[in-house]
């Protein structure tokens, strides 16, 4: 049974990369679910130390691979679909690359949690990140999505949770649907309670306007419903401290000092998850903060690369609370910056692109040299910033990443900051092709 | 909200060059971008030196006295039946407003809301503001919710595009709703060239009632639809008693506009194709002897 969904596996990926059609995380194991109907089923129960999920809107990809990172440095053996390939091909995919592999570590898209732990049987441990508003047009609401995973979630025995105690949606569905669940968050006593694009401001419980006394990250912060008393958990593991030093965020913890060689308050929730995470499945707390200080990113998640005097980070940007967390991450980072917007429309962008208009860019984008716009609706992108305040003398509209980089290179500039969605990142990948990468 | 006493209108001349608009439930109903509306308004005033004070008007506050301008966005489902609820208590304001000749801008969600009724899919009723001649039936078993981008043009008689004198102009968005809109004794704001619009059937996208415009697009549908902008911005503050507005540029707006009517048209090619190739397919089949 196994030994056929993977030889097709290997050569449709052999294909794949012969054609130069990219890494092949998908597409094999969507050629291995169409020929072979039982094999994501019957190979998660080969798993003798089982798996665990990885889910949200944002940052599954880093959480899933800071984890993973740890876990292998504490000598386990794990698969990991570590590429962000998170629909039922990318998991098959992975799943056919390492088969004897006895644990797997799955990023799953929030959309498909209900399908995928069909399919997958019960997971030891299932991270819950944050659900903010993506891609409408393709997801549905967020009120809909969190109803899929409690129905999901609610079956199942003996699965632990690590939710995020300050996203109140992420906290109800943790709460009703009755595992056991390790609650963690940050605590920002900052006052910046902020204005903010926000999905889940009304009670999930009883739909009265939650009150915050904090609020720092859209829906994220300190809130209690004045109708029912539903509130933010108290936290099992809580950063305090945070501050930026050289770009890398660094904060508190009871277990010790966090340190990370990216910037942002989200990448400290995505190392918070990874860290329950990884406590739960036997890793020593001191050891997976010693693993995640050495943590590389992963190409398009704070990224760099250099050629010639020129370094260009990359981050993906795919939604409002992603583009305010970036654009804040980028305040906090020194010295003169380009930046480069590349927003396309493309089916896996979100044909939908009214989400630039939620961000809050009038507050948040940092102070820059030069501000290039670029992809299938470059224009839209540049009237957004234009309209947040960018002077017309220092906003351009390029028709491709590599004019982008030459415009901010011809006027001198050291450092570009590249914020590409989804389907721009493969142009970005292609572009930075043979550029040094730099390690932070 | 900021609460602002109300005070007689003063002499065009002397003019404070304030639009009073108020913005309802900013907080629950801000789903699909509505804040660029906001901004377009408040950034095309700002360059002809006027200003927008908007008034938010959240569940269970008090709506301003004063108001020139009304703008209402979409929500999400939970929200939206929570923002039915406190619509109705705003209901006597809002006629009021409109009745005085205050302008209202209502997107999606805010579209259904104005009008007489909604349909449930199981048949239940919502009851509507009433404001507009217009019912909207949810989507049924097996009915697609209207997605995707749209173009439709607005012909020079329309009242929005300037009456009789006025020329021809194109509204782009993008749609994104299960609930099937039609109308009753009313003008729709544009036929559609590309998407569904209203209900996907009788061509018509939206609802140009003179001083009540209401749109299924978002987008969000003011920054690259200028004229519009401009349109509702002169009918505020000659309400506000400031007379005619000054004529401005809008060559960034009219580029992201142009962008957005290529893909539109794009897509709408592609699936006109498909449908094509669908339709030669069964033919061929149809024809194919021994089936």
């Amino acid at each position: 049974m196994e030994l056929l969904p993977r030889l097709t596996a290997r050569s449709v990926a052999g294909a794949v990369r012969l054609a130069g059609a990219g890494q092949a995380s998908s597409m094999p194991g969507k050629v291995v679910n169409r020929l072979f109907p039982g094999y994501l089923a019957a190979h998660a129960r080969r798993l003798t130390e089982g798996f665990a999920v990885v889910t949200g809107t944002n940052g599954k990809t880093t959480t899933a691979n800071m984890a993973a990172r740890a876990l292998a440095d504490a000598g386990r053996d794990l698969v990991h679909n570590s590429e962000g390939a998170n629909l039922m091909s990318g998991i098959a995919t992975a799943f056919a690359r390492r088969p004897e592999a006895r644990f797997a570590l799955l990023e799953i898209d929030e959309a498909i949690v209900p399908a995928a732990l069909d399919a997958l049987g019960r997971p030891r441990v299932v991270v819950l990140a944050n659900l903010f508003r993506d891609q409408l047009d393709r997801y549905g609401e967020v009120d809909r999505l969190a109803a899929g995973w409690l129905a999901a979630l609610r079956p199942l025995t003996g699965t632990v949770l690590v939710a995020n105690a300050d996203d109140p949606i992420v906290a109800w569905v943790a709460r009703e649907s009755g595992c056991l669940t390790v609650f963690f968050g940050v605590d920002v006593r900052d006052g910046r309670a902020e204005r903010e694009v926000s999905d889940v401001t009304i009670c999930p419980r009883c739909s009265t306007m939650l009150e915050y006394t904090s609020r720092w990250l859209s829906q994220l912060g300190d809130y209690r419903c004045p109708s029912c008393g539903f509130a933010r958990p108290p936290r099992d593991l809580e950063a305090r401290g945070l501050r930026t030093v050289a770009g890398h965020a660094e904060a508190e913890l009871a277990a010790g000092e966090l340190r990370l060689r990216v910037p942002g308050l989200y990448n400290v929730y995505n190392a918070l998850a990874a860290l329950a995470l990884t406590r739960r499945l036997g890793v020593e707390p001191a050891a997976a903060l010693a693993s995640f200080a050495a943590y590389q990113p992963v190409f398009g998640r704070w990224s760099r690369v250099r050629r010639d005097g020129l370094t260009v980070q990359v981050n993906l940007v795919k939604n409002p609370a992603g583009m305010n967390q970036t654009l804040r991450a980028l305040g906090e980072v020194e010295g003169a910056k380009t930046l480069l917007f590349v927003l396309n429309d493309n089916i896996a962008d979100g044909r939908d692109i009214s989400w630039i208009w939620d961000a809050d860019i009038e507050e948040l984008l940092p102070a820059a040299e030069l501000v290039v716009t670029t992809g299938t609706r470059r224009h839209e992108m540049a009237l957004r910033l234009s309209y947040a305040g960018v002077p017309d003398e220092r906003l351009e509209t390029v028709s491709s990443v590599a004019d982008g980089l030459a415009l901010a290179a011809a006027q001198g500039a050291a450092e570009v900051y590249l914020l590409p969605t989804y389907t721009a990142l493969k142009e970005v990948r292609a572009t930075l092709a043979g550029w040094e990468v730099v390690h932070q | 909200m900021t609460d602002v006493p109300a005070a007689p209108v003063p002499p065009a001349s002397a003019h404070d060059g304030l639009i009073h608009a108020a913005w309802l439930f900013p907080t629950t109903m801000n789903t699909y971008g509505d804040r660029g509306n906001v901004a377009a308004l408040t950034r095309r005033a700002d360059l002809r030196g006027l200003g927008v004070l908007w008034h938010a008007v959240e569940l269970g506050d008090e709506p301003p006295d004063r108001c020139d301008l009304v703008f209402m966005g979409g929500g999400q489902d939970r929200v939206q039946h929570a923002a039915a609820a406190d619509l109705a208590r705003l209901r006597p304001w809002l006629a009021g407003v409109v009745a005085d000749g205050g302008v209202v801008l209502a997107v999606c969600a805010g579209l259904q809301l104005l009008g007489r009724r909604y349909v449930a899919a199981d048949g239940s009723e919502l009851t509507g503001l009433g404001l507009l001649d217009l019912e909207t039936l949810a989507a049924r078993p097996g009915e697609w919710r209207l997605i995707g981008n749209v173009v439709a043009d607005v012909p020079a008689s329309t009242s929005a595009a300037g009456g009789e004198r006025g020329e021809g102009h194109v509204l782009v968005g993008f749609e994104n709703h299960g609930g099937r809109t039609f109308l009753g004794d009313e003008r729709p704001l544009g036929r559609v060239r590309c998407g569904y619009g209203n209900n996907g059937r009788d061509g018509g996208e939206g609802v140009d009632a003179g001083r009540v415009i209401a749109t299924y697009l978002h987008g969000p549908v003011l920054p690259k639809n200028a004229w519009l902008t401009d349109h509702l911005l002169a009918l505020a503050f000659d309400h506000a008693g400031g007379g005619a507005l000054a004529a401005l540029p809008h060559e960034r707006e009219d580029t992201a506009q142009h962008e957005a009517v290529r893909i539109a048209e794009r897509d709408a090619a592609r699936r006109r194709a498909e449908r094509g190739g669908l339709e030669r397919l069964r033919a061929t089949l149809r024809r194919a002897p021994d089936r």
